[in-house]
């Protein structure tokens, strides 16, 4: 296996802006890729590239780049990054790369600057139905189909990496093109066929099924009768390490802090998987920050050479990879009630936010962000009792956005204290009805199990430490998460 | 609007959602609604019939993150109905409980809600790891946090709803070896105050507004006992506060609004430190002496300062006072009523002066209760603050500028749902541009 302190993940404009950063700050830098599936080794003729009053061809720009990037010491690893794996060395996060030539990359950080996949699967009904039986993690998703008959799809080396790593949950699987032939190297092809993988030539015309997919019916029209499909098509995007490494993607773009650091601590991203205009010059000045950054964050993490010396820290030798782990979405929702399991949760993170932040995200928190995205989410905290039909419908949408959803808090569980207007003499109805009119309340205060389903409770007013903590567990065990 | 004949006065406060609609004609603010839309629980209405007894605890359900400041406000005044006198351990213990309540909920407020407008993040937790001042910044939030959890863990039993405090004592008192670690915590995580302090006030936030400030100065800066002062010099009895007060109803709004003899006014960490730094702990003073000469300030961002250095306070004289002091258990005195009594308990809660008069009839039930919280203090103060903010900015920033500047702004009053104002949405009625 290759050390590195950085690896590159693809070498067009990004990634090789970066690479001569690294390199040249004296991190050992890998660059993997092929230079040729870059966006810009397709640009006949660049004009608008700062310093090429008479322009530059692509293909050129990129050479005198890998040129530059080697001068200051970076390699090159021809072949495409088919899986990135999160390893914890001591506390500490590191990367394991591999490729479809085989050869594997130990890193401490990682730059994503894979570009976007140009082609699409070209599959009917693939977007309609993600998540319900069209999946592309097997590492996150691959467990629902213990012991049933699945489907790769893709004819490279990528689909190759994913049949083989479903073989853990499934002998039952099916590598099918979408092309009229496969691509595999000579390596994985003989992987293929002495794990016994089926392969299936030819375009795939359509997923079916209504509400859950049913199967993938071929352009010849024979219906392959499988329980669901992982989409590997073509060389392995940012999209695929966002899966492998459960990174935060919006609208199929990553998502990157200033630093242009991931979801992620220790990988980021540059040019365009990272999103904003798809030019040379803005992917060229990604790649300089993401570099910038990784500098910064390995000397931050203690993990980096020491300058005045000059000399490299040897990384650690790495351990067994882990399993990859899908970060847990999260939203934290509060309605009528004091909200003390918000304060609890908030001093849960004193002790808890270094472990979790590996996890868990959280996407929706009120009182955590001004920003908030309330959908996909695996698992909604509910804090408070409903009061109002507008906070009924409010948690009616929560439910259908929500895997699981987990009241907290004795208003939440039993309705009370918040339910105590429930059971008012009439003097003191009559005493609270007009506010009760004035902003629409309902007849009588719930708790949340009587609005939606739950299914599972923490108690207590407010929530106990010890009983959020040991449901959150049991629910990322059941995720496949290991805290 | 007006002919509305709902009188909020004897409702319940609470902290949770707001919005705010913002109404801008022809280049002019002609009016700014800043409502708490939060359903009401009726704490006011709940508690009539209760046992005093079990009055303070019920009471601390109205807001988790003060929760605290509810419990000591409600005994004291269900001991001023009753007659007790609180012992001086029992007196002591109180403002300990207090000192642990400011360092949890300041800096709460200071880390998780105003610190990200200073850094120009989303979120605390999208602080970068790899920035040493955000991965600092962060993790000084959980330090400090923590250690305020843990003095009202010993004093009190739980940060949140704490159990020992009750009518006529403590039920329980310090361990000695919990008190050791603690000293030793919170001596810990002073320079992390300091620092704190030193952030906020490099802070060059400014909107100033002419107004009057009210605090309950207390001798020793401890939050509890004293008279109500005003930036005009007005000093009143606890007992005489509310009649000084002008409830105002808000048709739009869950909660009521108050003006104090007429006008608007705040309360608040910046109206003790303009009104009563001269009471701060002596070590406070010392290291805190280049940020108190921000004070006094009609810059509300000096909340957030001014919070920061109530920490520091907190920490010292929690030391000093767990330090010099060998607790001893003493029972609980126990309440004696021969008539109806009422009883008025004022104290300084994180957020402002908190108000609450309870009545107790011969049998030692709840008759009447009126709470007044300091965010309805504040409504109005707050309200003219945006009308004057959006009247000024709005020949120079663009709409998204203006809700951002009117966030932080809210946020730095730290109202009692400055969560909910941290998801605060404008409604624009009119540009009018």
């Amino acid at each position: 296996m290759d050390e590195a302190e950085v690896a590159i993940l693809g070498c067009g404009p990004a990634g090789l802006s970066a690479a001569i950063f690294t390199a040249r700050a004296n991190l050992k830098t890998v660059v993997l890729g092929l230079p040729e599936k870059s966006q810009a080794s397709l640009a006949m003729h660049i004009e608008n590239y700062f310093g090429f009053p008479e322009g530059v061809d692509g293909p050129d720009l990129l050479a005198k780049g890998t040129t530059q990037a080697r001068k200051f010491g970076a390699s090159f690893l021809k072949g495409e990054a088919v899986t990135a794996t999160a390893v914890e060395e001591n506390g500490k996060h590191a990367f394991v790369v591999k490729t479809s030539t085989g050869a594997a990359v130990h890193a401490l950080a990682l730059i994503i600057a894979t570009g976007v996949p140009i082609r699409a699967s070209g599959i009917a009904n693939e977007e309609r139905l993600v998540g319900k039986g069209v999946h592309y993690c097997v590492s996150c998703d691959g467990p629902f189909y213990t012991n049933k008959p699945i489907a790769i799809i893709g004819n490279g080396n990528h689909a190759a990496e994913d049949a083989i790593e479903a073989l853990s949950y499934t002998k039952d699987i099916t590598i099918v093109a979408n092309a009229p032939a496969f691509a595999f190297s000579e390596a994985y092809q003989q992987e293929v066929v002495k794990r016994g993988i089926k392969i299936r030539a030819g375009a795939v015309a359509a997923f079916e099924g209504e509400k859950w997919f049913t199967g993938a019916r071929m352009a010849d029209g024979e219906l392959l009768p499988v329980a669901g499909v992982f989409m590997a098509c073509g060389a392995a995007g940012a999209l695929d390490f966002a899966a492998n490494l459960g990174l935060q993607l919006r609208d199929k773009i990553l998502v990157v802090d200033e630093n242009s650091m991931t979801s992620m601590e220790g990988v980021f991203a540059a040019g365009n998987c990272a999103g904003r205009c798809r030019q040379v010059a803005k992917n060229v000045g990604d790649g300089c920050n993401a570099a910038v950054n990784v500098i910064k964050y390995l000397r931050a993490r203690d993990l980096y050479l020491d300058y005045a010396k000059g000399a490299h820290a040897a990384p650690a030798a790495p351990p067994a990879a882990t399993a990859p782990q899908r970060k847990i979405r999260v939203g934290w929702f509060s309605f009528s009630c004091c909200e003390d399991s918000t304060i609890v949760f908030t001093e849960l993170l004193n002790d808890h936010w270094d472990e979790w932040k590996r996890v868990v995200e959280i996407p929706y928190a009120r009182a955590l962000r001004s920003v908030n995205d309330p959908t996909n989410l695996d698992i909604a905290f509910v804090e408070g009792a409903i009061a109002s039909e507008r906070a009924a419908q409010e948690v009616r949408e929560i439910r259908k956005n929500a895997r699981t959803l987990i009241a907290v808090g004795a208003c939440a569980v039993t309705g009370m204290p918040s339910a105590q207007r429930n059971q008012f003499d009439e003097p003191r109805t009559r005493e609270i009805m007009p506010i009760l009119r004035a902003f629409d309340y309902s007849k009588k205060v719930q708790p949340v199990h009587e609005v939606v389903p739950v299914d599972d409770q923490v108690p207590g007013c407010p929530m106990t430490e010890a009983g959020f903590l040991a449901v959150l567990k049991k629910h990322l065990v059941e995720a496949g998460v290991q805290l | 609007m007006h002919s509305f004949d709902i009188t909020l006065e004897n409702l319940t406060k609470m902290e949770g959602h707001a919005d705010l609609e913002v109404r801008v004609r022809e280049g002019v603010v002609e009016g700014v609604k800043f409502a708490i839309t939060e359903n009401q629980r009726f704490y006011e209405q709940a508690v009539r019939g209760q046992p005093l007894t079990s009055a303070p605890q019920l009471m601390s359900r109205i807001c988790g993150t003060c929760s605290i400041a509810h419990l000591l406000c409600c005994i004291e005044a269900l001991e001023h109905a009753t007659g007790i006198q609180p012992t001086p351990q029992v007196q002591l213990l109180k403002k300990l409980t207090m000192y642990g309540l400011m360092i949890r909920d300041h800096a709460l407020h200071l880390y998780f809600f105003a610190l990200p407008d200073l850094v120009g993040k989303d979120s605390i937790l999208d602080f970068s790891e790899s920035d040493p001042r955000e991965h600092k910044l962060l993790h000084d939030s959980f330090d400090l946090k923590r250690a305020g959890n843990m003095l009202s863990t010993l004093v009190a039993g739980k940060a949140v709803h704490a159990p020992y405090p009750t009518v006529g004592g403590f039920l329980h008192v310090p361990d000695p070896a919990a008190v050791a670690k603690v000293v030793a915590e919170l001596k810990r995580v002073r320079p992390l105050a300091l620092d704190l302090i030193q952030t906020f006030a490099d802070w060059d936030q400014r909107f100033s507004r002419e107004t009057e400030y009210v605090a309950l100065a207390t001798p020793d800066f401890s939050f509890l006992d004293g008279e109500v002062i005003t930036s005009k010099g007005v000093c009143i009895p606890e007992e005489a506060y509310l009649d000084h007060l002008i409830n105002v109803a808000l048709p739009y709004s869950q909660a009521a609004g108050f003006e104090f003899e007429g006008q608007e006014f705040v309360v608040g960490a910046l109206a003790r430190l303009n009104l009563n730094r001269e009471n701060l702990h002596p070590s406070t003073r010392r290291d805190a002496a280049e940020a108190l000469k921000l004070f006094p300030s009609q810059n509300i961002f000096h909340n957030n300062v001014a919070q920061a250095i109530e920490v520091l306070h907190a920490i010292d004289h929690a030391v000093e006072l767990l330090e010099t002091t060998a607790f001893h258990p003493e029972p609980v005195q126990r309440p004696v009523l021969t008539k109806e009594q009422t009883g008025v308990g004022v104290i300084e809660a994180p957020r402002g002066t908190l108000y609450y008069r309870l009545t107790v009839g011969k049998n030692g039930t709840i008759k009447k209760a009126n709470i007044v919280v300091p965010t309805a203090q504040n409504q109005i103060s707050i309200e003219k603050d945006i009308a004057h903010l959006v009247q000024n900015a709005l020949e120079t920033m663009d709409k998204p500028a203006i809700e951002r500047e009117i966030e932080k702004l809210i946020r730095a009053y730290d109202p009692c749902m400055s969560c909910a104002s941290h998801f605060l949405k404008v409604k624009w009625v009119d540009p009018g541009r």
